[in-house]
C-alpha cells in the first residue's frame, strides 16, 4: 500500500497537526451532546423495537393499552432509530470529521447546541404523537407534519454549521470523506423538506403518494444515512491505516453515481404505479450495486490488517465489519428488488431484515467506528470512550439474530403466500419460528445499546472529574 | 475549483432530476385523474352515452372516519392494500384484478401498507362483507381465528353490564357461548361497539377493488374460488379453526 503522501486530496491531513476539539469547549459540548442524546435514543428505539417484536408473536401482550399496539410501536421505534439515534450520531461524527479535515473549530457551535436540544424535543413530541395515534400514515414520515417542518428547519442549522466549518479549510480540494459528508448535509434538509411539503402540506393524490414516499425513503437512506456512513468509513479507514485511499477516483465516481441514482430507486416491482416508473426504479436499484461495489472495493483495499493503538484498533474492527455489511446489503438488495413472477420478497419479513443489515450493520457500525476515534479525542484520553470488544460482540450477535431469521422468514413467507392452498392464518403461524429469534436479537441489541450509553456516561464522568480536579489542584496549592 | 460549490450544484441537479422523475412526472401523468365510468361487463354491452357506475367515489361519513382510525391504529403496518400482478397476489382478489392508481384517488393518506404480515385488505369488503363478523374480529381476533396474530382492539368497544330495564343493546356483539366463556364474559355482560369501531368496520367494508377498469380489467371469473377463499373459509367455518 502506498504510504501517506503529501497529496492532500487522497490522504487524510495529518491528525497531529490539527487542533484538538478540546480546545473549543462549545464545539466539544455540541458534539458530546449529539452523541449522548443519540445513544439515549438508541436505547429507547431498542426498547420500543423489543416491545413491537414481542407484539408480533404475542398479540395479547399489553393488549389493553392502545399506545402499545404493534401499529404504533413499530413506527415509533423506526422514528426513534432514524431521527433520534442514527441522525444525531451521524451529525456528531460527520461534523467532527469536517472539523478534522478542515483543521478548524466547529462553526456555530452554540447554535448547534441549541438546535440539538430543540431537535430532541421535537423528536420526543413526535414519538409521543405517534404513540397517541397522531401518525401521518407515511412510513418514515410518521411524526405530525408540524414536527417534520421543525426538523427540516433545524437540519438547515446543522448543514450551515458543517459548511461554514469546511469553508475554513486550508486546502481547497476536498478529501473524498468530506464529499460524502457535505453531500449528506446538503441532502438532509432537501429530502426531508421536499417530502414533507409534497406529502403533508401539498398533499399529492392517489398512488403518487407511494411514489413520493418511496423516493423519500430511498433518498433519505442513501443520500443522508448512506453518505454519512460512507464518509465516516472513508475517513476512519484511511486515517487508521495511515495510508492514502486505494482509489480516490473510484470514491468520487461512486459519490456521483449514488447522487444520480439513489433518488430513483426503492419502489417494489409490484407497486400499483405505471410500469415505466417501476421499471426505472428497478433499473436504478440494480445500478446502485455499482457504487456499492466500488466503495466496498476501495475501502477494503485501503484498510490495514491492524492498527496502532486501542482506539484505532476498535475503529478498524468496526469499519471492516461495516464494509462487509455493505457488501452483504448489496447482494441481499439484489434479491429483494429482483422482479419475480411468483414468490416475491416485497412486503415480507425480508424487508425489515434487509433494513437491519443497513441500519445496524452498515450505518451503526460505521458511525461507531467514527465514535471510537472521536470520543477519546473529545474526552482527552486515548482509551476513553472506546466501545469495548464485548459490546461489539453483542452488537454482532444482535445483528445476526435479527437479520438471519427475518431474511429466512421473509423467503418462507413469500413461498407460503404464493401457495394458494395455504390460508393466511397458516402463513402467519408459519412465521412464528422466525419472529421469536428476531425478538431475542432485538433484546441483545437493546442490552448492547444500554452498555454503550452507560460506558459513555462513565467516561464523561471520569473526564469531568479529572478536568475539575486539575482545575482545583493548583488553587489548593496556592 | 471550489468543490463545495461543485457538490452543491451537482447534488442539486441530481436531486431535482430524481424529484422530477419520481414525483413531478407521476403527478403529471396520474395527478389529474378523475373518476370514470367503469367498463361494462361482457354480458352487459356498453350503451352509448351511459357512463356506467362512476368509480371511485369519494369515501364519506363513517367510512372516511374509519379510514382515519385505520391510519391512527397503524393497521397498515401489517395489512397491505395493493394487489400486484404476481401469482401470490391472486389470493387477494375475488374474481378481481390488480390494483391501479385510480383505486386510491380519494385516499388521503393512501395506506398501501409496509408489510403483509396479515391478509391484504384491498378487497376485504368483497371477501368478508359481514359487518358483525368484522366487529367480533376486531374485539377478539383469537375468538374467530385460532392463534391469530392480530391484536384485539378492545378500546374500540365498551364492555358493560346489560341494562336491567331495557335489556341487551341491539348493537351488542353476538358471541357464542363458547366464545363468551373464552372471553370471560359474564351472562349479564355485553360488548357494544363504540363509534370508532362502527366507523372502522364501515371503512373495511368500503374496501372494494372489484370494478372493471380499462387499465385493469377484471380477471375471468373463477369457479374454484382460489382467490380470496382462504380467508373467507377460515373466518366463516368452524372446521377451518382446527
Amino acid at each position: 500500500m502506498p504510504a501517506l503522501s503529501s497529496n492532500p486530496t487522497s490522504a487524510i491531513p495529518a491528525a497531529e497537526s490539527a487542533p484538538s476539539s478540546g480546545g473549543d469547549a462549545a464545539g466539544r459540548i455540541a458534539l458530546l451532546l449529539l452523541t449522548i442524546k443519540g445513544l439515549g435514543w438508541f436505547v429507547l428505539a431498542g426498547l420500543l423495537q423489543v416491545l413491537a417484536s414481542v407484539k408480533m408473536h404475542g398479540p395479547l401482550f399489553l393488549a389493553d393499552f392502545p399506545a402499545f399496539s404493534y401499529g404504533r410501536l413499530q413506527p415509533a421505534a423506526t422514528t426513534a432509530l432514524v431521527y433520534g439515534f442514527l441522525t444525531q450520531i451521524g451529525l456528531a461524527v460527520g461534523l467532527w470529521i469536517l472539523t478534522r479535515l478542515s483543521r478548524s473549530k466547529l462553526a456555530l457551535a452554540p447554535v448547534v447546541i441549541f438546535a440539538t436540544v430543540l431537535w430532541n424535543l421535537a423528536v420526543f413530541v413526535g414519538i409521543i404523537g405517534i404513540l397517541c395515534g397522531a401518525n401521518t400514515g407515511f412510513p418514515w414520515l410518521e411524526m405530525p407534519r408540524q414536527i417534520l417542518a421543525v426538523l427540516t428547519l433545524l437540519s438547515v442549522v446543522f448543514t450551515l454549521s458543517g459548511l461554514i466549518t469546511i469553508s475554513f479549510r486550508e486546502e481547497r480540494e476536498l478529501y473524498p470523506a468530506a464529499w460524502f459528508i457535505v453531500g449528506a448535509l446538503f441532502s438532509l434538509p432537501w429530502v426531508l423538506g421536499t417530502a414533507t411539503w409534497t406529502l403533508l402540506f401539498q398533499t399529492v393524490r392517489g398512488a403518487v403518494q407511494l411514489s413520493v414516499n418511496g423516493w423519500f425513503i430511498h433518498a433519505f437512506t442513501w443520500l443522508w444515512l448512506g453518505f454519512l456512513a460512507i464518509g465516516a468509513l472513508l475517513y476512519v479507514v484511511a486515517r487508521v491505516s495511515r495510508t492514502e485511499l486505494y482509489s480516490r477516483s473510484s470514491a468520487v465516481f461512486a459519490f456521483w453515481l449514488f447522487a444520480i441514482i439513489a433518488g430513483w430507486g426503492g419502489l417494489m416491482a409490484s407497486a400499483p404505479l405505471p410500469r415505466w416508473i417501476v421499471s426505472v426504479s428497478g433499473t436504478a436499484n440494480l445500478i446502485l450495486l455499482v457504487p456499492i461495489a466500488l466503495i466496498v472495493h476501495t475501502l477494503w483495499k485501503t484498510s490495514a490488517p491492524e492498527a496502532a493503538d486501542k482506539s484505532e484498533a476498535a475503529a478498524l474492527r468496526f469499519s471492516r465489519l461495516s464494509i462487509q455489511s455493505l457488501a452483504a446489503y448489496g447482494l441481499l438488495s439484489l434479491a429483494f428488488y429482483a422482479p419475480a413472477k411468483n414468490a416475491v420478497l416485497g412486503l415480507t419479513l425480508f424487508q425489515p431484515g434487509l433494513m437491519n443489515v443497513f441500519f445496524t450493520g452498515v450505518v451503526t457500525l460505521a458511525l461507531f467506528a467514527g465514535l471510537n476515534l472521536m470520543l477519546p479525542e473529545l474526552l482527552g484520553n486515548k482509551e476513553r470512550g472506546v466501545i469495548k470488544g464485548s459490546t461489539l460482540f453483542l452488537l454482532l450477535l444482535g445483528l445476526a439474530f435479527t437479520t438471519l431469521p427475518l431474511i429466512l422468514g421473509g423467503m418462507k413467507q413469500a413461498v407460503l403466500w404464493a401457495d394458494l392452498s395455504k390460508s393466511s392464518a397458516e402463513v402467519s403461524r408459519g412465521l412464528n419460528g422466525f419472529i421469536g429469534p428476531a425478538t431475542l436479537g432485538y433484546i441483545i441489541l437493546f442490552v448492547a445499546s444500554v452498555l454503550i450509553l452507560v460506558q459513555l456516561l462513565g467516561s464523561i464522568k471520569t473526564a469531568c472529574m479529572e478536568f475539575f480536579g486539575s482545575k482545583t489542584a493548583p488553587a489548593s496549592k496556592r | 475549483m471550489n468543490h463545495v460549490t461543485l457538490i452543491f450544484i451537482g447534488l442539486f441537479v441530481t436531486f431535482v432530476g430524481s424529484w422530477t422523475g419520481m414525483v413531478v412526472a407521476p403527478q403529471i401523468q396520474l395527478g389529474r385523474q378523475v373518476p370514470t365510468g367503469q367498463m361494462q361487463p361482457a354480458e352487459r354491452p356498453p350503451v352509448e352515452g351511459d357512463p356506467g357506475d362512476i368509480y371511485p367515489l369519494a369515501r364519506v361519513g363513517q367510512a372516511e372516519q374509519g379510514h382515519q382510525i385505520y391510519r391512527k391504529e397503524g393497521c397498515y403496518y401489517c395489512h397491505s392494500q395493493q394487489v400486484g400482478v404476481t401469482q401470490a397476489d391472486l389470493r387477494w382478489t375475488q374474481d378481481g384484478r390488480f390494483s391501479v392508481h385510480r383505486d386510491y384517488l380519494f385516499d388521503q393518506p393512501a395506506l398501501f401498507g409496509t408489510q403483509r404480515l396479515a391478509p391484504d385488505l384491498s378487497n376485504v369488503g368483497v371477501r368478508l362483507p359481514d359487518a358483525k363478523w368484522q366487529m367480533m374480529h376486531l374485539y377478539s381476533p383469537q375468538a374467530l381465528v385460532e392463534k391469530s396474530s392480530m391484536p384485539p382492539y378492545r378500546d374500540l368497544f365498551e364492555r358493560r353490564k346489560v341494562d336491567v330495564k331495557f335489556g341487551p343493546s341491539s348493537k351488542a356483539l353476538d358471541f357464542s357461548e363458547e366464545q363468551r366463556k373464552a372471553l370471560r364474559l359474564a351472562p349479564d355482560e355485553e360488548v357494544v361497539p363504540k363509534k370508532q369501531a362502527t366507523e372502522l368496520v364501515a371503512y373495511l367494508l368500503s374496501l372494494k377493488q372489484n370494478v372493471n377498469l380499462f387499465e385493469a380489467p377484471m380477471y375471468a371469473p373463477k369457479t374454484n374460488g382460489v382467490a380470496g377463499v382462504t380467508n373467507t373459509v377460515e373466518a366463516a367455518s368452524p372446521e377451518a379453526k382446527k
